[in-house]
Order: structure tokens, then sequence, then C-alpha cells
């Protein structure tokens, strides 16, 4: 399973090489993102009450992997049925687990490349880049699993065409962004949203890297969001697989 | 010795309709199997059975004794509709599907398969970019990857010019030459007489006729087809069944099946007193056999 995962990853990563443009938006999304922000937060009005180091991780989780490792797999897996390709992935002997895998491996490395862009830009706007690097590179990997899981999960239960994906990602993830803290801090907002936001896997995600990359914390302070995503990870990971096997019982019947 | 393929009364309905009422056939090792049939008749349903891709409502398939989703590497599968990378190469595609099947050297696997298939030249094109039939013998190369021992091509050559559909003929016959056991469907009668070892005829949902190219047009009992265009059809058909082991009017003309091979100037000699317009004859077909099982 291993190497049918690795071949998987090989082949995603050289598509999303010849997809250039697609590349370049990925990496460029966040990279604007952060200049938006760093020069809005820049600003005496915003420096006195959040420190800049507050931005980076609501950036990368929220802008840079959502749109990339949620948005990425979903259309992979729509554009793999239009294609007719799934229909012959579903032939070979390798499971649905080894192509959620591979898909994974991929995004990892789509995800770390943005997380450098974005912690690199941080730097010009004197960023903090002294903190855990294995724990941020794990808070990284979790978040990126539970995107990847829930964006292969999204696209078997609501698209089969390309054009379909970009409408419940849009309906049920901004909506989401926008509870976790990616724009604005959840402590603004009113107790039971406050609540309802701590639910969330984004929440967890943001949190745990802000925690990890701003205040330099160690394992104890964000082992509550670790545990969370972990579970979060692997549910959505069986989910996802559950749902890829869904996608291949429409494609039978 | 086990068949590679067992199809042992399959049924299949997509709601209320009924598409595979009873399919049963077997194919021999090392042979090349043509199930033909027109388009709706259950070709693709039957082959998507017995590669695993539609749960059949009753019935067995065996693919070398055994059940197709725990066979699935003795399965190559080329389906109707082109699936291939457009964002890879051709020599990529192959590759990427050999690895999966645990091929220990991709790369190498993939440049035999595009010598076999003749698209060594196009090996790095991007497959979006390659004709349509470049692009369909890729598709049949995808198929051969993991080089294996029974190949399920359904409808290779459709919409292929000749020079194309020669090709995935010379990839088919030469797969049959190794040993490779083949099930190709096709509504394309001549290929499936000049090409397969045996041929079953899918009408409504079942096998109506079954056997070799030879078989069946003999089973007719007929040689030579007549087709004649006359002012008075019906009573030429009436004068031509005298003579003639079947007849029928069809497209404006008389066709009748007729023992030996009886020239024209004998045939015109038959239709005295007929104002005879055109008079064509030919030997039997496996469309004959095919409209005859349709009729039946």
């Amino acid at each position: 399973m291993i190497r049918a995962s690795l071949a998987c990853t090989r082949r995603l990563l050289l598509q999303l090489v010849r997809n250039r443009r697609e590349l370049l938006f990925w990496f460029a999304f966040p990279a604007m993102m952060l200049v938006l922000f760093g020069t809005m937060y820049a600003a005496p009005a915003f420096a006195k009450n959040i420190p800049f180091d507050a931005i980076p991780p609501g950036i990368l989780v929220g802008a840079a992997l959502f749109f990339a490792c949620l948005g990425g797999p979903a259309t992979a897996v729509v554009t793999e049925r239009q294609n007719g390709t799934f229909r012959r992935l579903l032939l070979t002997p390798p499971g649905p687990i080894a192509v959620v895998f591979g898909t994974l491996g991929t995004y990892v490395i789509v995800g770390t490349i943005q997380a450098l862009i974005v912690y690199g830009l941080a730097l010009f706007f004197h960023g903090n880049m002294r903190f855990n690097y294995p724990l941020a590179l794990l808070v990284l990997v979790l978040s990126i699993a539970c995107y990847v899981a829930a964006g292969i999960a999204c696209a078997a239960a609501f698209s089969r065409r390309e054009g379909e994906i970009l409408a419940p990602i849009a309906a049920f993830g901004v909506p989401l962004l926008c509870l976790s803290g990616t724009f604005f801090p959840v402590s603004i907002m009113p107790p039971f949203m406050q609540r309802f936001a701590e639910a969330t896997p984004i929440y967890h995600m943001i949190r745990a890297m802000t925690e990890v990359t701003a205040h330099r914390a160690t394992l104890g302070p964000i082992l509550g969001d670790v545990v969370y995503l972990t579970i979060f990870a692997l549910a959505a990971t069986g989910l996802a697989a559950l749902s890829y096997r869904s996608i291949a019982a429409a494609e039978r019947a | 010795m086990i068949a590679p393929l067992l199809v042992d009364h399959l049924q299949r309905a997509f709601g209320s309709k009924r598409v595979l009422e009873d399919v049963c056939f077997q194919i021999e090792p090392g042979t090349l199997y043509g199930l033909i049939g027109r388009n709706g008749a259950g070709k693709t349903t039957t082959i998507e059975s017995i590669v695993g891709l539609v749960r059949p409502d009753r019935g067995t398939i065996a693919i070398f004794g055994k059940p197709p989703r725990a066979n699935r590497r003795s399965i190559g599968h080329a389906p109707q509709e082109i699936a291939v990378y457009p964002d890879l190469t051709a020599h990529e595609n192959i590759a990427f599907f050999a690895d999966l099947y645990g091929d220990r050297n991709p790369r190498l696997r993939a440049d035999a398969i595009l010598e076999t298939i003749g698209l060594s030249g196009s090996g790095d094109a991007l497959a979006s970019v390659l004709s349509g039939g470049q692009r369909r013998l890729l598709n049949l190369g995808l198929a051969l990857a993991h080089d294996p021992p029974l190949l399920i091509l359904d409808e290779p050559t459709v919409g292929l010019d000749i020079e194309a559909r020669d090709g995935v003929w010379r990839v088919m016959r030469d797969a049959r030459a190794r040993g490779t056991t083949i099930l190709l469907t096709t509504h394309y009668l001549e290929e499936a007489d000049r090409l397969c070892d045996r041929v079953g005829i899918l009408v409504a949902g079942r096998i109506a006729a079954e056997g070799t190219p030879h078989e069946l047009k003999s089973a007719l009992g007929y040689d030579t087809v007549v087709t004649v265009e006359s002012d008075d059809l019906e009573g030429t058909r009436r004068s031509l069944a005298a003579r003639a082991v079947t007849t029928r009017v069809e497209d404006g003309c008389v066709a009748a099946g007729v023992v030996g091979t009886p020239t024209i100037e004998v045939v015109v000699g038959w239709l005295q007193g007929f104002r005879v317009s055109a008079v064509v004859t030919r030997p039997v077909s496996l469309e004959d056999v095919y409209l005859s099982a349709s009729l039946r």
C-alpha cells in the first residue's frame, strides 16, 4: 500500500507541476494575504492590539491550507471521475486508503511549501521564526490531514462535476473560516459563538499553530488541540475512505 | 485447464429496465472472443460486471476460477470511453498504472508497452495532445500495463480511421499470439469476423447465437446473399423465395440467402418478367447471422 500511495503522490505532484497556473495561485494567494494583513496590522491602530505574530497562523491555516488542501483534493477526485480514470483506479489492487494517503502525501508537500512561504514572508514583517519546528510540523500535518480527508468526503457527497465543487466549499467552508478566527480573533465573538468555534477543527489548527509559532509553546499547552486534531484527522480519513467507497459504489451503479 | 472467463446466468437490471436477462458464455485460454450486439444490447453492462464495476443481480462470473474482485491482477480492462490522465505523458500514464500493479520497474515496462502499441515516438507527448487514434491506443496500453492474462476491451476501435483501427487490431493479434485471452465487444461485424475465434451475439440481454464465425455463418444454411432492386419488390421476393433459403425486403431491395454462388447473370435469369434495376451478390457474413439472430 505504501508503494501505491507513493505512486499516487508522485502522479498528483506531477500533475500539479504541469498545471503551473494553479500551483502559482496556491502559493501566491497566501503570500498576497500575508502582505495585505501584514500591511494592515503594521498600522498603529492594529499594531497596539494584535501582535503581528498572531497573523501568519491564521493566514496559513485559513487562507493557504484551506483552499489548497481542501479544495485541491476535492477537485482532484471530481476531475478523476470526469476523466474516467477513477473507474480505472477502482480496478487496480490498492484500496481506497492508498489513494487517500497518496493524496495526503501530495498536500503535505504543498502545505509545507505554503508554510515556508508564509513564514518566510513573515520574516520580512519582522515575524518570529524561533519556535519548535517539529511541533509546528506536527500541527501542520494534522491540519492538512483534516483538510484533505474533508475535501475528499466533500467531493463524494456533493459533486460529480468540477463546477459543482466550489459552491459547497464556499457554503460550508468560508463561514467556518470566519468562525474559527482566521480573519479576526474569536475572543471578540459572543460567548455562544465562541463555544461553537471551539468545536470546529479550524479553530484548533489556528490556536495550536499560534501557540507554537507566536508564543513558543511546547506540547503541553496545545495537547488538547493536538488530541482533537488527531481524532478529527483519523475520523475524517476513515470518512474519506468510506466516501471513496461510496463514489466507487455510485460509479458501479 | 481453468477457463480464463466463465459467465453463468448473468442478470442485471437498472431500475425497471432489465439490461441483462440471462447471459452465459465461456472463453477458452488464448482465444479472442467477440461479443457483438447493437447499442443498448448489454455489451458494456456485461463487460463492467466482468471487471467488477457493476454488481450483477444474479449469476456467476469466474476469472480463472475466482470472483473478479479477488483476481484483479489477471484482468486488463480498456473501457469504451478513453480514460487517461490528459496532463501526463503517454509514458507517465502507463508507468503510473504499472506502478499501481506493483511492477518492479514501471519505466521499463512503460517503454515496452509503448513499443507494443506503436507509440514509442510519442511517449513524451502529453496525452492531451495525442490524436484520437493515439489516445485510444494509449487507453489500450494502460490495460496492458501489468501484462494481464485476460484482456477485456470495450469497443476499442469505435470512431477510429482505418489506419488507427489497424493499429488496434495489430495490438490485439500480437497479444493473442503471446497467449493472452481477449474478450472484445464491438458493433463492427467485419471486425468480429476478421479477428475473433468465437463470437457471441447479444440480443436483448441474452446470447442469441454463439460459435466460430464460420460455424455461425454455416448454420444459416446459405452461402450467398443476393440483393435485388426491382419495380415489384413483393413479386421479386416471391420469385426468389422458390430458390432461396430465406428472403426479406429491406431498404427498397429484396435480399435472399441462396445456396452456392450464383453469378449475376444466373440471378437475372431467375427474375425474367421483372424490371430489375440492380443485382448484387456477396458471400454470407456475420451481419446476416446477426440479423437472423435478432429476428428470431
